[in-house]
């Protein structure tokens, strides 16, 4: 009886808490898209106050704003993670599975 | 391993020093070599039901814990270096470095060239991965803190 209970209790933890997890790295990567435009933006138009023609103003903020577009998607995120654990030798499931 | 109580019955110890417990945990016997007069120890061993009952106690601490630490994680990385202020600094640093090369004589198409080089060389993609890297060796050393006191939590517990 104690291990079934204390099998559903897992199985809801990790619905409830899997899915508040996923919510808030949306959440959270809506947000950096947000940042990242407002900082493009930002970047733009310091570059045009210092007479940077707009065409090459627009090249040189697509080259700053790329890398984070790319990392803000959960493959992104899925891939920061991998590459952060082959940097750390930090196995992320136990016994390498 | 703990004892869990001192087992004064002499006929345990005739059948085995191994027996299964009413909750299906294994209890073996220690202290074999004891006179007939001194008490007989038990040690128990953790039941498969005890550890899924620790594992559902500690999951919701794990789930908080990296609920907390990913979002933190991401959005540190972005507003280190996409803040409106992060990138007006950037920016200026470039607009600085194309409007000396055009104070200094050099040809317009010239300068936006050595510029764009200049922003090549920057390679955001890179600066991106050295502001993740410090922030997983904090983020690491976090990990590292927080085992080192579980470990003293089970010290403690030897203790008691």
């Amino acid at each position: 009886m104690g291990t079934a209970r204390s099998i559903a209790s897992i199985t809801a933890t990790s619905i409830g808490s899997g899915s508040k997890l996923l919510f808030k790295i949306w959440r959270t990567l809506r947000k950096g898209k947000t940042d990242v435009k407002k900082g493009a933006k930002e970047f733009y138009k310091t570059l045009r106050e210092y007479g940077i023609p707009a065409e090459d103003a627009k090249e040189i903020t697509i080259a700053y704003a790329k890398p984070a577009w790319e990392i803000l998607s959960i493959r992104g995120i899925l891939r920061m993670v991998r590459e952060l654990e082959e940097s750390n030798d930090i196995p992320m499931m136990p016994f390498g599975f | 391993m703990k004892t869990i109580w001192s087992l004064q019955d002499r006929e345990w110890s005739l059948f085995s020093n191994l027996y299964i417990d009413s909750d299906q945990s294994i209890i073996y016997l220690v202290n074999d070599n004891l006179s007939e007069d001194e008490p007989r120890k038990k040690t128990h061993v953790k039941s498969d039901a005890e550890e899924l009952k620790e594992v559902a106690e500690a999951l919701p601490e794990l789930f908080g814990a990296i609920n907390d630490a990913i979002p933190k994680l991401i959005s540190g990385l972005i507003e280190s270096v996409y803040s409106p202020e992060a990138a007006g600094n950037m920016a200026a640093g470039i607009g600085k470095f194309y409007s000396n090369l055009i104070a200094e004589g050099i040809p317009e198409d010239v300068a936006l060239d050595m510029t764009k080089k200049f922003v090549g060389a920057l390679d955001f993609s890179k600066l991106m991965s050295m502001v993740g890297d410090e922030a997983s060796v904090e983020f690491s050393t976090k990990k590292k803190r927080h085992r080192k006191s579980d470990n003293y939590d089970d010290d403690d517990e030897e203790f008691e």
